[in-house]
């Protein structure tokens, strides 16, 4: 979807060649890992752990369920997952990023999270997974710096089992044009230059801002997700829209 | 988003009030991996509750395979009492699914729990400031009690003497006394009528 027929993709604002943006958005992440979690409590004002917990009320994991969290960064959503499906099930914590991997495994293995939870660095659009493999999907805050999101989708349709279902968790557009007003300010003002005396690192957090702006909205994601192949697609908007929950299920 | 907003507090408050105790480690350990989950009539959610070797994870999902309970939120008390359970189940206040064992060792879990105040004070404020804090909050407490057992007695007396509005005990007997009374006249009325009745019939024979 974010493909042009030149080749071209988006990083941010910036449009930059395919090959290229892989390795950008990897440098942005090496570069947050370590203040990743302070930076999502302060940018957030703690309000993601909110977004979490419904993304995991609404996944419907069930003990001994398989769980797959892409792009699952420093785990707090593996964390919990790995409570819910217990010794029988299994999570597995992906992230195209080495630098998001090392962190979320060092927190998870501080929190005692051990036994059920597998680590592996995978790219959303290649996984490296048998078909029909999980029983869920999560995958939040990732698919927008996905380089090929269609792709991904259909990777994603693909391990997962009939009957399972993928959840995204994404920044979207807001339904209210005041607050979409007063979100544009905080992201564009506030938000790289709380990331610069924060994180050292105000680039990032203008390219998080930028690339919000990048991700399709509502609708868009919702028939991209029909088009890859799920049924059942729908969304349910968070905090006005500044974030929504997708799902889709594969029969 | 205001059950997440629910749970995440619920989960704060029973971490914080787990880790002040350090009894509570063995009964935790007893339930690891174990799952309670609660419908509260008032609520249009199911709570679940997963007992970890450390602490309490709440989610607001069905998740449980191990005990589902659902009843009310003024039952919830009732069931401290086991004796009670069986009849709640009967009047359909209660209704569980799975080991009713898992739910016990959950409720055994809040009762037990014993967090000693004064000490866990005398960490941040001293040994000096916990002790008069706790004197203070023990003869508040005193005085709490015995405001509310005032009220509670002059509140009795009014209703009852200065403006009638309840009946005594002894007024609610003699009214029961006088109903039966009556009931025994009309039933003593009700067959000396009958009897007249069937006089009259085979007099007009």
């Amino acid at each position: 979807m974010t493909i042009d027929k030149t080749e071209t993709t988006h990083f941010g604002y910036k449009t930059v060649n395919i090959e290229e943006k892989e390795s950008m958005v990897a440098g942005v992440f090496h570069s947050v890992a370590k203040q990743y979690d302070v930076m999502n409590d302060l940018m957030s004002f703690g309000v993601h752990r909110l977004w979490k917990r419904f993304t995991i009320d609404a996944s419907g994991v069930r003990p001994g369920n398989k769980v797959l969290d892409l792009a699952g960064g420093t785990g707090d959503l593996t964390a919990k997952f790995s409570k819910i499906v217990g010794q029988s099930g299994q999570v597995i914590l992906a992230d195209i990023n080495s630098s998001m991997l090392q962190v979320g495994r060092d927190k998870l293995r501080d929190l005692g999270i051990v036994g059920n939870v597998d680590y592996v660095q995978a790219n959303a659009q290649a996984l490296p997974f048998e078909d029909n493999s999980f029983d869920v999907v999560t995958i939040a805050f990732g698919l927008r710096n996905v380089t090929d999101k269609d792709e991904a989708l259909r990777s994603i349709y693909r391990v997962l089992k009939p009957g399972g279902r993928l959840l995204v968790l994404e920044f979207s557009k807001p339904d209210s044009e005041l607050l979409n007003k007063a979100y544009d300010f905080y992201s564009f003002n506030i938000l790289p230059k709380m990331g610069d005396f924060v994180a050292q690192d105000g680039e990032s957090y203008q390219y998080l801002a930028e690339s919000i702006r990048m991700h399709p909205d509502q609708e868009t994601l919702k028939s991209m997700m029909e088009t890859a192949g799920f049924e059942h697609a729908t969304y349910h908007n968070l905090t006005g829209g500044i974030v929504a929950l997708h799902k889709g299920y594969k029969f | 988003m205001p059950k997440q907003a629910l749970t995440a507090a619920l989960e704060i408050i029973i971490n914080k009030a787990l880790s002040l105790d350090p009894d509570s480690q063995a009964n935790l350990e007893a339930i690891n991996g174990r799952s309670l989950t609660v419908n509260l009539r008032e609520f249009d959610f199911p709570l679940t509750f997963i007992a970890e070797q450390k602490s309490m994870l709440v989610v607001a999902n069905n998740t449980s395979e191990d005990c589902v309970l659902t009843t009310s939120l003024s039952t919830l008390g009732k069931l401290r009492q086991s004796s009670l359970i069986t009849s709640l189940i009967k009047s359909g206040e209660l209704d569980i699914e799975g080991d009713p064992k898992i739910a016990q060792q959950f409720a055994r879990l809040g009762e037990q729990l014993s967090i000693d105040w004064e000490q866990q004070l005398a960490h941040r404020i001293g040994d000096v400031g916990a002790y008069k804090v706790h004197q203070l909050a023990l003869s508040i407490g005193k005085k709490l009690q015995f405001a509310k057992q005032q009220i509670s007695q002059d509140a009795s007396e009014f209703l009852l003497h200065e403006q009638p509005m309840l009946v005594a005990s002894h007024q609610q007997h003699d009214f029961t006394l006088a109903v039966t009374l009556l009931e025994q006249q009309t039933q003593e009325l009700d067959a000396r009528l009958t009897n007249l009745i069937e006089q009259a019939d085979q007099i007009s024979r």
